[in-house]
């Protein structure tokens, strides 16, 4: 730049002179416009959403919460309750005392341990009705009797007494009819319908029916006398204990299916109460100097209740030889 | 966060265009001396200076993603206010940019009044060398005046005050030379004082 475009003295002095600045407040203003204009830009999308995965967080917490109200406590306790109110009793109990009994006791809402530590063991509803109750009380006691008994004995059918003894009579009335050319003496259920017959395989006869019947059903066994009369008497007989047996049977099935459930437990407590009585026969047969009958006795109440029989027994009869039973 | 001396204006300006705020205030404390003094000494008012400042700047603000370095930040600051300028001139209507060494408008230029500095009113007020000196470059024809600033408050060259004003280098050259003699002839009485200013 050449002497004429451009004037060091003019520079210097127009440098010296002109120092105006605009003013603070329209710097200010100007500034200010300029961080609103940069802010006011469109941000990237990296905060756009941020909040989701706090969403998902309290979406989890709050169904996770929900899900803890609304679920009874019942559900978790129920095997804890269960053990707490039954572990004393069973601890204090005796041997010979009735199963069914106890237990029961443990699911009625009168009893005191259970009125007192815990809510109902089930998360079933309190009012049900007492017929209800017994069920589950029996089906409980059965199946913690089935965890206790020994593996032989879990092994056989799960059949309470009084079913069996149900069944026997079926299978006996069966045989009466397949057999109706026989001339053998009728089935012993035949004459006395809706009574539980008395059979080979029965445990403990004596506490299922009383003495006179007993006596009468021995009666019954005896054969007939060999004479016409007898033979013509013999088949009248049968033919009414063919309709008796139907009918039996008939009501058989009914009741089966009403005493399976509910009479369970007074199956097993008649059980439980004949083991004195049945040990108080043998004792006496053996003492009586009838020692195969004791034997025979013996050896039902060993088939009857397996390995636990020797607990059962007292030690006397704990070592005399049974017979099989036949 | 005020930035390094040693980043450009363009830097600067591009920084700003993506968002970097710190990089405006930089070169706003650069170029706002220049451009408010160049918009004050063309337009004469404080007031309008002020509000046509702001429009550049504003302009500026709002045109920040469209800027390209392509050329001087500083051109394209004062081609702003330039615009802004001549927009200002069209509204109020009072007064044409024309040179003074143009042989078409000399009768203009000889119509023009004289430099305040000749008034005896005004001499007896602008004792001091800045206020003569300030009064001598507005006494200035307009395009003389303009390219004056130009060198002097934007540092730009002959080539890009061309540019900026759309004319010719040559006429540029010629602006300025009538402008320095104008003003070398007003101020032969403050020879003392220009050297004293020096130093």
């Amino acid at each position: 730049m050449n002497e004429t475009e451009r004037d060091r003295r003019v520079d210097a002095a127009w440098s010296a002179a002109s120092r105006e600045e605009p003013p603070p407040s329209l710097d200010a203003a100007i500034r200010g416009a300029a961080r609103r204009a940069v802010d006011a830009a469109p941000r990237p999308k990296r905060d756009k959403h941020w909040w989701y995965p706090l969403a998902a967080a309290a979406t989890v917490t709050v169904l996770a919460v929900g899900i803890i109200q609304l679920t009874p406590p019942e559900q978790v306790a129920p095997t804890i309750v269960a053990d707490m109110t039954v572990a004393p009793r069973e601890a204090n109990k005796d041997v010979a005392r009735p199963l069914a009994s106890a237990d029961t006791k443990i699911v009625e809402p009168s009893t005191p341990i259970n009125a007192a530590s815990a809510p109902p063991a089930t998360p079933s509803p309190p009012a049900q009705p007492p017929a209800r109750r017994d069920q589950m009380a029996a089906s409980d006691s059965l199946a913690r009797e089935r965890a206790e008994a020994p593996a032989t004995e879990r092994d056989t059918p799960k059949q309470s007494p009084a079913a069996r003894r149900e069944l026997a009579a079926q299978d006996k009335l069966a045989s009466a009819k397949s057999d109706a050319a026989a001339n053998t003496a009728a089935s012993p259920a035949a004459g006395v319908p809706g009574t539980a017959p008395p059979s080979r395989s029965e445990p403990f006869p004596a506490a299922a029916a009383p003495e006179p019947q007993r006596e009468a059903a021995a009666e019954e066994r005896k054969p007939a006398p060999n004479t016409p009369a007898g033979a013509a008497a013999t088949r009248v007989a049968r033919s009414a204990a063919a309709t008796n047996a139907e009918e039996a049977q008939t009501k058989s099935k009914v009741a089966m299916a009403k005493v399976a459930t509910t009479d369970e437990a007074k199956a097993k407590e008649a059980s439980a109460r004949s083991v004195e009585e049945w040990i108080k026969r043998i004792r006496d047969l053996k003492n009586e100097g009838r020692l195969d009958e004791a034997a025979k006795e013996l050896a039902a109440f060993r088939n009857e209740y397996g390995e636990r029989a020797d607990a059962l027994l007292p030690a006397d009869l704990r070592a005399m030889k049974a017979q099989p039973a036949k | 966060m005020p930035a390094p001396a040693a980043t450009t204006d363009e830097e600067l300006m591009l920084a700003y265009a993506a968002g970097d705020a710190a990089a405006f205030d930089a070169l706003y404390a650069r170029h706002k001396g220049g451009v408010y003094r160049y918009l004050l000494r063309q337009c004469r008012q404080g007031g309008v200076a002020d509000e046509l400042f702001q429009d550049v700047w504003m302009n500026l603000i709002r045109a920040r993603a469209s800027y390209a370095p392509t050329a001087k930040f500083t051109t394209w600051l004062y081609r702003l206010a330039h615009n802004r300028l001549v927009d200002h001139y069209r509204a109020s209507a009072h007064l044409t940019l024309v040179s003074a060494d143009d042989e078409a408008h000399e009768e203009t230029v000889a119509a023009l009044p004289g430099a305040r500095s000749d008034q005896p009113q005004v001499r007896a007020e602008t004792r001091e060398l800045g206020e003569r000196l300030r009064a001598a470059v507005a006494a200035l024809p307009p395009a003389q005046r303009e390219a004056f600033l130009l060198q002097q408050e934007g540092g730009l060259s002959l080539a890009e005050i061309a540019d900026l004003t759309g004319v010719g280098m040559e006429t540029v050259k010629s602006r300025l030379r009538y402008a320095l003699a104008k003003l070398r002839g007003d101020l032969v009485d403050l020879d003392d004082g220009l050297r004293e200013s020096l130093g």
